[in-house]
């Protein structure tokens, strides 16, 4: 027998609420009263709010001074991974489930499991996308939108999507700190679009919100095999979902909670023949965060597009960048490839000695990527 | 150790097997870590708080939050008792959950208050560990979520 689930839609919330309204749903799943099987919920924030991570160092991810000169919200949420904007554009996709009806869950297969749905929605919008190294979704190699997984310890499991619907990349840029915040706008645009993509720039026709949210839910609806019934966030509900604004999510210990693991963030300049390689890295302890490989003459855009994604929390060590380097170069079966592999190993571990080197660079108030200019030259 | 499948399986610990811990009783004091087989379906770990000086947990309480490949999942007292160490080292470096998940890779010591009763819910000696790892890998394999040999 079909079970039911709970739809919610919402628009234009508030980062504290937005977030609150996922974790109430998330306990409330679980109580044996409960009257669905699980809560789909689709909604966005208002133009913007500015979320991190789980684990992240607000202050250090999001400028939180233009946030509120620009009456921008920011969060934290339950789920991990990095700093995202969401405003009326990007659709958030939270979908609330006890542990125990899945048929197994382990960290990895999870994404799997859930994602299936939002790939074959896209897919009828026009959109192929795939798995992206470490839990994104893409297209042609961009980001089209980011997931999250929370279990939470009375059982129930919370599923979180970010569907770029559509993106202004420098709103985005305005708030978040991310290392090509020197660049002018003109570059600073190219380079986010080299790495992330939208629906409205894949689909097939133009798909307003509402449309997109129905594709989603009949996907969700045909992959899990129920039905649902729309029921909005009630006044008793509001507030419970006010207590839990208060107590944690415009809490300020929440909020700027330091996560134990050191963030680092350096950057390398290093010449080769090919030209001057500049390199990105973030580092969170001994794993990789993020890398970016940047340089006006690099053509070969998806051979480092793909390096970037793998090396994506992946761990420090010299070995393992080696060997994703060559793996990506013999995939990618060019041989004209203006740098070296060698070259690329020794620019990324020289960003990450940086990271780890030069105490500047670690995150301190506004000063992500430092303004001053301290730069490493490699060779 | 004991070769087991591709792992190498330490045989004289309990097993904990929904979360799945190891976890090593030393006079009243229990090390607990995660095993092996974790990481197969978790990847990298890149963070972990730890809670500690909050008295006496009962089993199946959260202790703690880890986050692996943007999953983050609060971590359960697999038996009743209080924190009295927390593995700093780890908190630095969660990686080392990954390689070295029985030696420096250990998450707590626990003062363990129930653990004659409760170790009935674990697993222990090297028959039922044997027999428990191997269902699970073939349940991964079955999956999808490890290669097959």
């Amino acid at each position: 027998m079909q079970k039911k689930w709970r739809y919610i839609d919402e628009r234009d919330v508030s980062a504290s609420y937005g977030l609150a309204v996922d974790e109430f749903l998330m306990h409330n799943v679980v109580r044996e009263e409960y009257p669905f099987e699980a809560n789909l919920r689709l909604y966005n924030y208002a133009d913007y709010s500015a979320l991190c991570g789980r684990f992240q160092n607000l202050q250090a991810e999001i400028d939180i001074d233009r946030c509120k000169a620009l009456g921008y919200g920011v969060g934290r949420r339950l789920t991990g991974g990095g700093a995202i904007i969401m405003g009326r554009d990007q659709l958030g996709l939270c979908l609330t489930i006890p542990a125990h009806i899945l048929p197994f869950h382990t960290t990895r297969t999870l994404y799997h499991l859930f994602a299936r749905p939002v790939l074959s929605a896209l897919k009828k919008m026009g959109i192929t996308a795939g798995f992206k190294s470490k839990n994104d979704l893409e297209v042609g190699g961009k980001k089209i939108a980011g997931l999250g997984v929370h279990i939470d310890v009375a059982g129930s499991v919370q599923f979180h999507t970010s569907l770029l619907v559509d993106l202004d990349v420098l709103s985005m840029l305005e708030v978040l700190k991310i290392p090509i915040q020197k660049y002018d706008d003109r570059k600073k645009i190219f380079s986010v679009n080299q790495r992330m993509t939208t629906v409205r720039r894949e689909a097939d026709r133009r798909y307003e919100m509402a449309e997109i949210k129905q594709i989603i839910k009949e996907a969700f609806a045909d992959a899990f095999d129920v039905f649902y019934e729309e029921k909005g966030i009630s006044v008793s509900e509001k507030k419970q979902i006010h207590q839990l604004e208060l107590d944690r999510y415009k809490n300020v210990d929440w909020l700027l909670q330091h996560s134990p693991q050191e963030d680092m963030t350096g950057m390398s300049l290093h010449k080769t023949v090919g030209g001057l390689l500049r390199t990105y890295i973030g580092l969170k302890g001994e794993t990789i965060k993020s890398v970016l490989i940047t340089g006006d003459f690099i053509g070969q855009v998806d051979l480092f597009r793909t390096i970037e994604a793998r090396l994506k929390w992946a761990p420090l060590d010299a070995e393992f960048i080696h060997q994703t380097i060559d793996t990506a170069y013999t995939d990618y079966k060019e041989d004209d490839i203006a740098i070296s592999q060698e070259d690329l190993a020794h620019a990324i571990l020289l960003a990450a000695r940086k990271a780890k080197t030069v105490l500047d660079y670690h995150y301190d108030g506004s000063c992500y990527y430092p303004k001053h200019k301290r730069e490493y030259h490699g060779s | 150790m004991k070769q087991i499948g591709n792992y190498l399986i330490d045989t004289d610990l309990y097993y904990e097997p929904e979360h799945h811990f190891w976890l090593s009783p030393n006079q009243g004091f229990v090390r607990i870590g995660f095993n092996p087989l974790l990481q197969e379906t978790s990847g990298a770990f890149v963070a972990i708080l730890l809670d500690k000086g909050k008295g006496v947990l009962p089993q199946g309480h959260a202790f703690g939050s880890v986050e692996a490949e943007k999953h983050v999942a609060q971590l359960v007292m697999p038996i009743s008792g209080e924190i009295i160490v927390i593995n700093e080292q780890v908190i630095q470096n969660p990686r080392l959950m990954n390689t070295d998940p029985y030696g420096e890779g250990w998450l707590i010591e626990v003062q363990a208050t129930n653990f004659d009763q409760e170790k009935q819910n674990l697993i222990f000696g090297e028959e039922n560990i044997e027999k428990w790892v191997l269902s699970e890998i073939r349940k991964f394999e079955d999956k999808g979520w490890i290669a097959r040999p």
